[in-house]
């Protein structure tokens, strides 16, 4: 008998053990490389911090690019004001040292290309403005433009002081994904090039063109397009950038269905790379990323109509037995046995759970986290599938109506 | 243009690993539900010995089954029996070809075990309450047989195994003796159920059955 339930139980098992390993093995192989490369010279660099409306964050932003411990002669820290309403230009114009532009309002892919036509360096770093960075980041990062093909590194990306229910899931969130972007890197396979502190080549956008405008995820996109072209993003695990994730639903919500939505139009757009030509990302870290948001979809979809189909008859057996609970509570307690507790779905359930604590101790311990764990953990456990499902489903209901994603 | 590389050796580390892991998986959940299976099995064994030994006091005791004083104690571990059954079932399927075969042994206990029970109610005035229920595993045959299982066990549970001796059949068991109880009840359809010798072939609610007890 067709058992789909069975079928998509054995895939999701055997890819989480496959890719857990896989991942693993490639970590601890080049565990070696995880030292930044030491720097010989030190680059001009021109950091272009595109903002909008970003009145209440600039300030910590641009106090911690001006902290940055770098040569200050080599160092142009450009603000796009792009058409703010609030009082970001003002705020920015009363920093020393930082050039601030102004434009009519644009978008931030308009805010960043503003920048790159009046930046002269050799360098050139996007920075959101509700993010700042640690002091040493720019000397940790610079080391990784060692070979000419390499045309971006990326930092590592946390979330700043992360309170409340919202902040502490995406907190543990980013930390794996401190962990992936690296081995990814490894695998010559980094396809998300973030908005908070990541450094380019300006001699990829004089050639290739600057960041396309009409894009809602430039920072996937551009990523994908130096890959494609053939080049190099590299990672340091250890120049540490924060940003302020959102913290309530709305908010989120909103964020992560303009992601989303830019990884279904991304993937679209470059799928002719999803070949051996370009190596591991082609054959494997891509079409992995497809196949685990499908099979995320597939697993919600079945389990949750499993489970809804489950309360639903425990309703029904509850009303047949005049609601009384306190009867069931004993006999269950009575009757007890582990073995209920046994099976396929409960081993999976353990066995992910295993995985992912392993993961999150190998981010902690190697990007040096401080910060203190508190219930996120336990909270992304029980909630992250679900709540990150749902707004995939919100995602494809945007595509499937053709609704306008905004910013 | 860099050149990139495929970790092709990763890969297939990666690859074998996981299967050995996923086998290992797969090799240990078999195990485990065998060792449930035999273990369901020396359970039905001893049981059969136990009731074997209860019937050969009572042809000892010329009859009179109102001597044997522990005649009720296994009651409950047929009940248990009956749980771990159903448990295996919620859990591999009503079809599962393992569970199917356990079953049967399962029913000839339940009549030898009710046939004493009857015994002793009608020759010794014990007072408790006597179900029999009839059902069928298929879902389409009867819609109603899993809600009607539900009532009797939770009654079962609720007053105690001393007071209801509950008994259920699958009128589709190939067994000639469940077979011979089906047709001596009439049993056309399920849920089918017989309390204290009063036959309800519909669903009955829980308060229609409560009436009917002692």
């Amino acid at each position: 008998m067709f058992d789909f339930g069975l079928i998509l139980f054995y895939l999701g098992t055997f890819l989480t053990l496959f890719l857990g390993i896989f991942y693993l093995i490639t970590f601890f192989d080049n565990k070696a490389l995880l030292r930044d490369p030491k720097i010989k010279r030190f680059p001009t660099i021109s950091i272009i911090v595109p903002a909008y409306n970003e009145s209440r964050t600039i300030c910590r932003t641009l106090e911690s690019l001006r902290a940055l411990n770098y040569p200050q002669n080599k160092l142009e820290i450009i603000v796009v004001n792009d058409g703010s309403t609030d009082d970001t230009y003002a705020i920015a114009q009363s920093f020393r040292g930082v050039r601030v532009l102004t434009k009519t309002n644009g978008g931030k892919g308009s805010a960043i290309n503003f920048g790159l036509r009046h930046a002269t360096s050799e360098l050139m770093a996007v920075m959101d403005a509700d993010s700042f960075v640690s002091r040493n980041a720019l000397r940790k990062m610079i080391g990784h433009f060692r070979r000419d093909s390499i045309m971006a590194v990326t930092p590592t990306l946390k979330v700043h002081n992360p309170k409340g229910f919202w902040q502490q899931i995406q907190y543990v969130e980013y930390l794996f994904s401190v962990l992936f972007r690296k081995i990814f890197a490894f695998l010559q396979s980094v396809y998300v090039t973030p908005g908070p502190f990541s450094i380019y080549r300006k001699s990829f956008f004089d050639k290739h063109g600057g960041f396309d405008e009409a894009n809602i995820t430039e920072d996937l996109e551009i990523a994908l397009r130096i890959q494609s072209l053939g080049y190099e993003i590299e990672n340091s695990i250890n120049a540490e950038v924060f940003t302020v994730a959102p913290s309530n639903f709305r908010d989120l919500l909103r964020q992560r269905v303009r992601w989303y939505s830019g990884v279904v139009n991304n993937m679209w757009q470059y799928r002719r790379m999803f070949t051996p030509r370009n190596g591991n990302l082609g054959i494997f870290v891509l079409p992995v990323a497809v196949i685990s948001v499908v099979l995320a979809l597939a697993y919600l979809s079945y389990y949750g109509i499993s489970f809804a189909q489950t309360v639903a008859d425990g309703f029904q057996q509850m009303y047949l037995i005049n609601f009384d609970m306190a009867g069931v509570a004993a006999n269950y307690v009575e009757h007890f046995s582990i073995l209920r507790w046994i099976n396929p779905i409960s081993m999976l359930a353990v066995l992910l759970i295993m995985f992912m604590l392993i993961m999150f101790g190998i981010a902690k311990l190697y990007s040096r986290d401080k910060a203190r764990v508190g219930g996120g953990l336990v909270l992304y456990t029980f909630t992250y599938g679900l709540i990150f499902s749902a707004f995939w489903f919100t995602t494809l209901a945007y595509k499937l109506f053709q609704l306008r994603v905004r910013w | 243009m860099v050149r990139r590389k495929i970790a092709y050796r990763n890969f297939l580390f990666a690859f074998i690993a996981a299967l050995v892991l996923f086998l290992s998986g797969l090799f240990t959940g078999q195990q485990l539900t065998s060792w449930q299976v035999e273990n369901i099995k020396r359970f039905e064994e001893d049981l059969r010995t136990s009731l074997t030994s209860l019937e050969l006091r009572q042809t000892l005791l010329k009859q009179n089954i109102c001597g044997i004083s522990d005649l009720g104690q296994f009651s409950a571990e047929l009940s248990d029996l009956g749980k771990q059954l159903a448990n295996l079932e919620s859990r591999y399927g009503k079809g599962d070809n393992r569970i199917l075969e356990l079953k049967e042994p399962y029913f000839l206990l339940e009549i030898r075990h009710y046939l004493l029970m009857q015994e002793a109610a009608s020759r010794c005035g014990r007072d408790f309450d006597l179900i029999l229920y009839f059902y069928s595993n298929d879902p389409k045959q009867c819609e109603e047989c899993d809600n009607q299982g539900y009532i009797l066990s939770y009654l079962q549970e609720k007053l105690g195994y001393d007071q209801v001796k509950m008994y259920s059949f699958d009128i589709r068991s190939s067994s000639p003796a469940v077979q011979t109880l089906v047709e001596l009840h009439h049993v056309k359809n399920a849920p089918l159920t017989v309390v204290n010798g009063v036959r309800y072939d519909k669903f009955i609610a829980l308060e229609e059955i409560e009436k009917l007890l002692s």
